[in-house]
């Protein structure tokens, strides 16, 4: 049964046959054909790009043999331990990196689209990334990474940056 | 709720999956993503946002007992007191109902349940007791004065310490006349008079890992037990002239007396034989108060007050010589209230609470390394922004050490219990780490129902054990004993 092929259509409406197994690692999809039972309607993901979803593909491919991360309903509760980023493995470094020129767009594409098929290890993934990047630069240079335009007044900025003076020593 | 007015990249994400990015950022970093633009400045108005970052900063602390409809300046508030003190963290704190004062309140841990007994503002008697914790990360009252522990068993509780679900108390009749009693928690209504003492009971202590309590009072004698069977015994006489205001034990090793007659007597409580006798000199002032006598391996820690001197003098008991005197005379004049000067020993640290210095710095608790006699720090708790005692002006009042010195629990005169966890002292790895294997043996608290470990049964043994493991060896010294 999970070896049964599952057709999931893009944004553009263009469909991609998957294995179950590999659908399965969305949380989202697995209730979906936990409800559905056997059938071979195609899923429409609506908010995935062919390009992203092709992505995210490659991820759960890889991840295949992963085992399921714990289904917690307390995704809201914060999870107490120490949170760190710096526990990437290699092949999810590369993954992440993807093609440099579309670099950003792509990983905040993928953090949305892991976001909405549930796919915790990838938008954990996705996000430590984003941590990554911000650490160790100045506001300027998060600016520049990130095409954020700086809307603030010089005296707005001034006074935010005294704000937040004393999480500079943290 | 997605932030349609978010700029360029960060535009693409809701502000939930933003807050999940900032999870993963220490707060300088979070600093500086706020002062980028202003959508994400936004973000640092959300009170999740510093709630989280406080829980990075410190994952144990109990949010779950502050206010949920907290501000973001609260929250704000709390993190920014957080990162001031990075080293004395506190582990968790519990705020009684406000009457509850404090004044005099007595703690009592074992294993890893902790009970504590106060008194009433208004009243003024000490029938008001609670009881808190099943664990130390769970504070929470179990049991107030309504529990039928007290009610039953109580009518005003001095010193007490409890084994397991025992509770050794001394128990004042009136004010001429006290005994020491036996309660079970789970059974308020068994309760046995330790009976034997000719006159009133001082103090109690209790090695929970030899299942042994003792007693001490008026009458010149200590007496020990069997906390399993209530049986006494060994009467300790004929070591002092006139009273005896407190006794400690060594866990696994001796039992020290202190009396009237400023005389500390040491004891070998498996012969009930007077091993050796500590003169500390004829003074003009009181000698070693209640509770400011402390035990622990081959040292004998003890309070001593003269009109000439203010100090804490440490005692070497197998090589029967003094080690140290602590000079604490910089502490503002005297403890308020009548409150004894605490000290409490740990393989590696003296606690005290000394208190306010003369120059108006509060100090919760000091302390000093055993080996050395240095002060090595202080134990303070800045304010979180919610609490709304006066702990600018709290007075450790109770306080108890846990065995594998991880935590500090100290009950607070303004009303507050507040536990301090250490892991590593100034110079990193403690050897304490490695001197209790095994402390992770409980004792049952209130937990099972079925009764069956009513007192006098022998089969309940576990539970008084594993409090400082069987490879207890303060120090890396063999553990003294009479030859």
């Amino acid at each position: 049964m999970s070896d049964t092929l599952v057709t999931l259509t893009s944004q553009e409406g263009k469909p991609e046959q998957v294995p179950r197994r590999i659908a399965e690692r969305s949380t989202l999809l697995k209730n979906m054909l936990e409800d559905v039972g056997e059938s071979n309607q195609p899923i429409p993901l609506p908010n995935v790009s062919h390009k992203i979803l092709k992505r995210v593909l490659e991820y759960c491919i890889h991840h295949k043999d992963d085992p399921q991360p714990p289904s917690d309903d307390d995704k809201d509760s914060f999870d107490s331990s120490r949170k760190r980023s710096d526990d990437i493995d290699e092949w999810d470094q590369k993954f992440i990196k993807g093609k440099e020129e579309e670099h950003n767009e792509e990983l905040f594409q993928i953090i949305l689209a892991a976001n909405y098929l549930d796919i915790k290890p990838l938008l954990d993934l996705g996000c430590k990334t984003v941590a990554n990047m911000i650490k160790g630069k100045s506001p300027e240079q998060i600016r520049e990474m990130f095409n954020i335009e700086n809307d603030f007044t010089p005296e707005e900025e001034d006074q935010i940056r005294r704000e937040n003076e004393w999480a500079a020593d943290a | 709720m997605v932030v349609s007015w978010m700029s360029h990249v960060f535009q693409i994400l809701p502000a939930e999956l933003i807050a999940f990015i900032f999870n993963y950022l220490p707060l300088r970093p979070l600093a500086r993503c706020f002062q980028t633009c202003k959508a994400l400045h936004l973000l640092s108005k959300r009170p999740t946002t510093w709630r989280d970052a406080c829980l990075r900063i410190h994952p144990t602390i109990p949010f779950s007992v502050m206010p949920s409809s907290a501000s973001e300046t609260f929250w704000k508030e709390t993190c920014r007191t957080l990162i001031r003190n990075p080293k004395e963290t506190i582990f968790n704190y519990y705020t009684p109902p406000l009457n509850i004062s404090m004044k005099n309140a007595r703690l009592s841990f074992h294993g890893k349940s902790l009970l504590c007994a106060s008194d009433d503002t208004y009243t003024n008697d000490r029938r008001r007791h609670f009881l808190i914790a099943r664990e130390l990360s769970d504070l929470k009252c179990i049991g107030g004065s309504q529990h039928p522990f007290w009610q039953q068993s109580v009518y005003n509780v001095g010193q007490f310490v409890h084994i397991g679900s025992k509770v050794f108390h001394i128990e004042w009749n009136n004010s001429t006349s006290s005994s020491a009693r036996v309660s079970d928690l789970q059974n308020p209504l068994i309760k046995n008079v330790l009976g034997g003492h000719t006159a009133k009971v001082f103090w109690i202590a209790a090695d929970p890992s030899r299942n042994m309590v003792v007693t001490a009072g008026m009458d010149g004698t200590a007496r020990v037990w069997d906390a399993t069977t209530l049986a006494c015994a060994h009467v300790l006489r004929n070591g002092h002239v006139g009273f005896i205001h407190t006794v400690a034990i060594a866990p696994q090793s001796f039992i020290v007396t202190a009396g009237q007659d400023r005389a500390i007597v040491v004891w070998d409580p498996t012969t009930g034989q007077e091993l050796h006798t500590i003169r500390i000199g004829t003074g003009d002032a009181t000698s070693c108060g209640q509770g400011s006598l402390a035990a622990l391996g081959n040292i004998v820690a003890w309070h001593n007050l003269t009109s000439k001197s203010d100090e804490i003098v440490c005692y070497d008991v197998s090589a029967k010589k003094e080690m140290f005197r602590i000079d604490i005379s910089w502490r503002h004049a005297q403890i308020p209230g009548g409150i004894s000067l605490l000290i409490r020993l740990t393989p590696q640290f003296l606690f005290t609470n000394c208190g306010r210095q003369r120059d108006g710095t509060m100090e919760y608790l000091t302390y000093w390394d055993l080996g050395t006699g240095e002060k090595v720090g202080t134990l303070n708790a800045t304010p979180l922004p919610h609490w709304d005692r006066d702990v600018h002006n709290a007075f450790v009042t109770g306080l108890v050490v846990s065995p594998e010195e991880r935590q500090v629990i100290a009950a607070m005169r303004g009303g507050l219990i507040m536990v301090w966890k250490f892991d590593k002292g100034p110079d990193g790895q403690r050897e304490a780490d490695r001197v209790y294997a095994d402390t992770n043996a409980s004792a049952p608290l209130l937990e099972d129902d079925d009764g069956d470990d009513d007192d006098g049964d022998s089969d309940d043994s576990d539970m008084g054990y594993g409090n400082y493991g069987t490879n207890f060896v303060p120090r890396g010294r063999k553990y003294w004993r009479q030859g």
